[in-house]
């Protein structure tokens, strides 16, 4: 089962081509490697361990205040992730420390939060989170190599009008492989 | 009543955690910061104390102001009553800034070129026009000291 919602995470619910959440910092940050691995990095950290701390303390939480409690560990983490990104990766920092402080909307991590982390035990919240965030993190490498290589022969490609046709070209090709291999690719069509 | 002593105990917790990372990671933060605004002063002044710079008769001011996107930190080296050099060495505006600032070396032109000969940059109006403001503002606050390096500020 853990497998299971592993290669979910990774592929049939993939958060960014499946269910395209997240793909603000997704878009804007991936104009190369070094930048996609350091946001994948520190919105993997947020999102595991907010997963962690709300599904282990889901049962104390009252129903009508979870949203802040939700918004208040998230904001936390991310806080956290910054302070150290600015301790420790100074130079990461000064080129996406925006967008990692904007973790804190990501609905990626807030949607994960209140559809499983709130309701399943420690464990399972655990693996389902450790799947998106590979999912996330793959698709954001993805983008960011595609776009890094396309440089030298288009330009465009790391400008934000390049990210746009890049991810739209990148998820074009993933359904098309999705489709090749008979699979029900769902999700795609929530824009 | 359950929720409001839910929420307060995590609030608190957050605010330990908050605390903790911040008490760690503090000498680390400042450390790079000085080190990147030597960095960004490059090539105007090698040294952050006003002291050692007032014996070179540099009157090194630092001030925050509101930019576009937020405080930006602009330090102004004033040598002999004119301006030697600017350089923001802090900002949250829109990411590509610093391109619009070494774009036709704009923020060069201070130290080469009278105050009032300087426009702001379009595309970056306001921010531009922020630095412009700071680096008045900065010359008053040099004219009040008596022309004098002063440690009033």
């Amino acid at each position: 089962m853990y497998r299971q919602a592993l290669i979910d995470g990774l592929w049939r619910r993939n958060v960014a081509s499946a269910q395209l959440l997240g793909l603000c910092p997704l878009l804007a940050v991936s104009y190369n490697l070094r930048n996609a691995i350091g946001l994948s990095v520190a919105s993997s950290f947020v999102l595991v361990g907010s997963s962690l701390a709300i599904s282990s303390i889901r049962k104390l939480i009252p129903n009508n205040v979870r949203l802040p409690c939700f918004v208040l560990v998230i904001a936390t983490l991310t806080t956290v992730t910054t302070m150290y990104m600015q301790a420790f990766a100074y130079d990461l920092y000064v080129q996406i420390a925006l967008f990692v402080q904007i973790i804190v909307t990501n609905c990626m991590i807030l949607g994960h939060i209140e559809s499983v982390a709130s309701k399943t035990p420690v464990g399972e919240s655990l693996v389902t989170a450790i799947g998106t965030a590979l999912g996330f993190s793959s698709a954001l490498l993805l983008l960011g190599g595609i776009r890094q290589a396309l440089e030298p022969v288009i330009p465009l490609a790391t400008h934000p009008a390049g990210a746009f046709l890049v991810a739209g070209l990148t998820l074009a090709g993933l359904n098309f492989v999705s489709d090749l291999a008979g699979r029900t690719h769902k999700g795609a069509s929530g824009l | 009543m359950k929720s409001v002593l839910t929420l307060t105990l995590l609030c608190v917790a957050s605010a330990c955690v908050l605390t903790l990372a911040h008490e760690h990671t503090k000498s680390f933060v400042q450390a790079n910061i000085k080190k990147q605004k030597l960095q960004r002063l490059e090539g105007l002044v090698d040294e952050l104390d006003r002291e050692l710079l007032c014996e070179q008769g540099i009157d090194l001011i630092e001030l925050n102001r509101p930019g576009y996107g937020g405080e930006m930190t602009v330090m102004i080296a004033i040598q002999e009553g004119s301006v030697l050099g600017v350089r923001v060495v802090a900002h949250s505006e829109t990411p590509g800034f610093d391109e619009v600032l070494e774009l036709h070396d704009w923020i060069g032109r201070f130290g080469t070129e009278e105050l009032g000969d300087i426009d702001a940059v379009t595309r970056a109006t306001v921010t531009t026009n922020a630095v412009l403001r700071t680096v008045a503002d900065a010359m008053r606050l040099h004219e009040s000291g008596g022309g004098e390096c002063t440690d009033k500020r």
